[in-house]
């Protein structure tokens, strides 16, 4: 990795001026940060040698770290799902769908978003402030200057740790999100577990749950290459560090939802 | 051994260097001083090839530095060990492992070949007893040690110094002044050290530099850079020894 150089530019007025700085700076970001996944795939091979630790840490602190809260968020979320739309069935005399209507709308759309938006917000900082500290105090070009290429070191083992944690999470989200729904369902709908299962697992297919799926590899990609380049160009010390971790959530987000809705467009 | 001609760098639309030259002996020592801000640090990225020039050349025993192929770059860094301002230990890897790592990533030792380098060292810094310690558990001072620990375990030919001496007390600065040069003496090492620390560069320079706009406006031996006229060298002196209540440099 070749060392981001600053770009601190003689600042600009005009408004043309302006626009044209943001454009190219833009522009700077998604290629290095596209640049940055790239490249750490291609040290994939060094998990199952000198990375493994490192791997294995990074998915106890992506994946079984992430678990409670998980768990906390999918179970509402599923339980909001089935009262929302459970009293507009009720309507209908149509509450027995409810289970239908949960699973697929967890597993097509919320699982896998619900799980990203949680590990871009804990894991996904984490990793921005983490690399962004490293930065500012020397500790990654002290790493160029042993022959150790950052991305391969830091970059690579938290990639596939995120890629295999974050689908695993979505399933979890998906599992939970349907019991939350089934709560519901039971307690304010009257709709017996039974038939909200029955209804659940029916109309809903592997097909559904496989994009869901491959949504949550792209977010995990997303995640981790936006919060690896927000940390490798920190500058200016602590100020830095929090500016570069806040970017790495907002920015992450932003891509999830859009790159989300994309992927929808081309599924459905 | 190492050559920059003409070397110039903007960064932020500044200046920083303007057409620096000089030439590095083997076996010397050159430290390079000056006032924030006028580029020392960015020498020293740029002789790691961090920091490409805007223009000039850099040539390392007579090849051009700046168009090696990446197998030669990597070949090029590996002859440098660099002491970094903060030390730059990575805080999740015990001390040992620190110092082992430039071994465990780039070199296929066996782990009691490293284990062997590690303690030898470890005794040469006199930093026996922290190996099994995290940096964030041990003083400043000890962490520079270890820092150059790990810049020497590679047996490099060429020493960085950033501000070795930065940060800690006027004892432990002279502590750190002579463990580099017991380097230069027992390893025959080639430093170039960078330095606000009058008296470290006094200490352990052959020849003492001090950027001025963007070059080296003095490069001198400690004798000739003490009695230099210009103002420049004159001020920069004078504010390390005369501060305050103190007027006058004790003999």
């Amino acid at each position: 990795m070749r060392h981001i150089e600053p770009t601190e530019l003689p600042p600009v007025k005009n408004p043309v001026q302006l626009l044209g700085r943001r454009i190219s700076e833009y522009t700077r970001a998604i290629g290095f940060t596209i640049l940055i996944i790239l490249e750490s795939f291609l040290f994939s091979f060094q998990l199952f040698t000198k990375r493994r630790h490192e791997f294995i840490r990074q998915m106890m602190n992506c994946g079984v770290r992430s678990l409670f809260i998980t768990s906390i968020v999918a179970v509402f979320t599923g339980m909001i799902l089935a009262l929302q739309a459970g009293l507009i069935l009720k309507s209908y005399n149509q509450e027995v769908q409810v289970g239908t209507l949960v699973a697929k709308t967890m597993c097509r759309e919320m699982g896998p978003f619900m799980a990203a938006l949680i590990l871009a917000a804990s894991v996904g900082s984490a990793y921005a402030a983490e690399i962004g500290t490293m930065t500012v105090s020397e500790e990654v070009t002290a790493l160029q200057t042993m022959s150790i290429n950052p991305l391969s070191f830091l970059v690579t083992p938290r990639l596939w740790a995120m890629i295999f944690m974050c689908p695993a999470l979505t399933v979890f989200t998906n599992a939970l999100g349907i019991i939350g729904g089934m709560i519901v369902a039971e307690t304010q709908l009257s709709v017996s577990p039974e038939a909200y299962y029955d209804n659940a697992l029916q109309l809903l297919t592997a097909s559904e749950i496989h994009k869901g799926l491959l949504k949550s590899v792209v977010f995990a990609i997303i995640i981790v290459g936006i919060s690896a380049y927000q940390g490798f160009t920190t500058r200016d010390g602590a100020v830095g560090v929090g500016k570069a971790t806040r970017k790495a959530v907002v920015v992450s987000f932003l891509y999830i939802l859009m790159s989300g809705y994309f992927i929808s467009r081309i599924f459905y | 051994m190492l050559e920059f001609n003409d070397i110039s760098k903007s960064l932020g639309g500044r200046k920083i260097l303007n057409k620096l030259n000089f030439s590095l002996e083997r076996g010397e020592t050159l430290v390079i001083v000056g006032p924030s801000g006028t580029g020392k640090s960015v020498t020293l990225k740029h002789i790691l090839g961090i920091f490409t020039p805007d223009e000039g050349t850099i040539q390392y025993e007579g090849s051009d530095v700046l168009n090696l192929d990446s197998t030669g770059q990597k070949d090029y860094i590996k002859k440098f060990g660099v002491l970094f301002q903060s030390a730059a230990l990575l805080a999740w890897l015990t001390v040992e492992e620190n110092i082992a790592l430039p071994l465990v990533e780039n070199t296929k030792l066996s782990p009691d070949e490293i284990h062997e380098r590690v303690q030898r060292v470890i005794k040469l810094v006199q930093l026996e007893g922290a190996e099994h310690k995290k940096p964030s558990e041990i003083s400043g001072g000890m962490q520079k040690r270890a820092g150059l620990a790990r810049a020497i375990i590679t047996e490099p030919e060429i020493i960085l110094y950033d501000e070795p001496t930065s940060g800690l007390d006027p004892v432990m600065s002279r502590h750190i002044d002579e463990l580099i040069l017991d380097m230069q003496k027992e390893l025959g090492i080639t430093s170039v050290v960078v330095t606000h620390d009058l008296h470290s560069a006094f200490a352990i320079g052959d020849r003492i530099a001090m950027l001025h706009e963007g070059a080296f406006g003095e490069i001198s031996t400690p004798q000739d850079f003490v009695k230099s006229d210009k103002p420049y060298v004159k001020q920069f002196i004078q504010a390390q020894f005369t501060t305050g209540k103190v007027k006058e440099i004790p003999s």
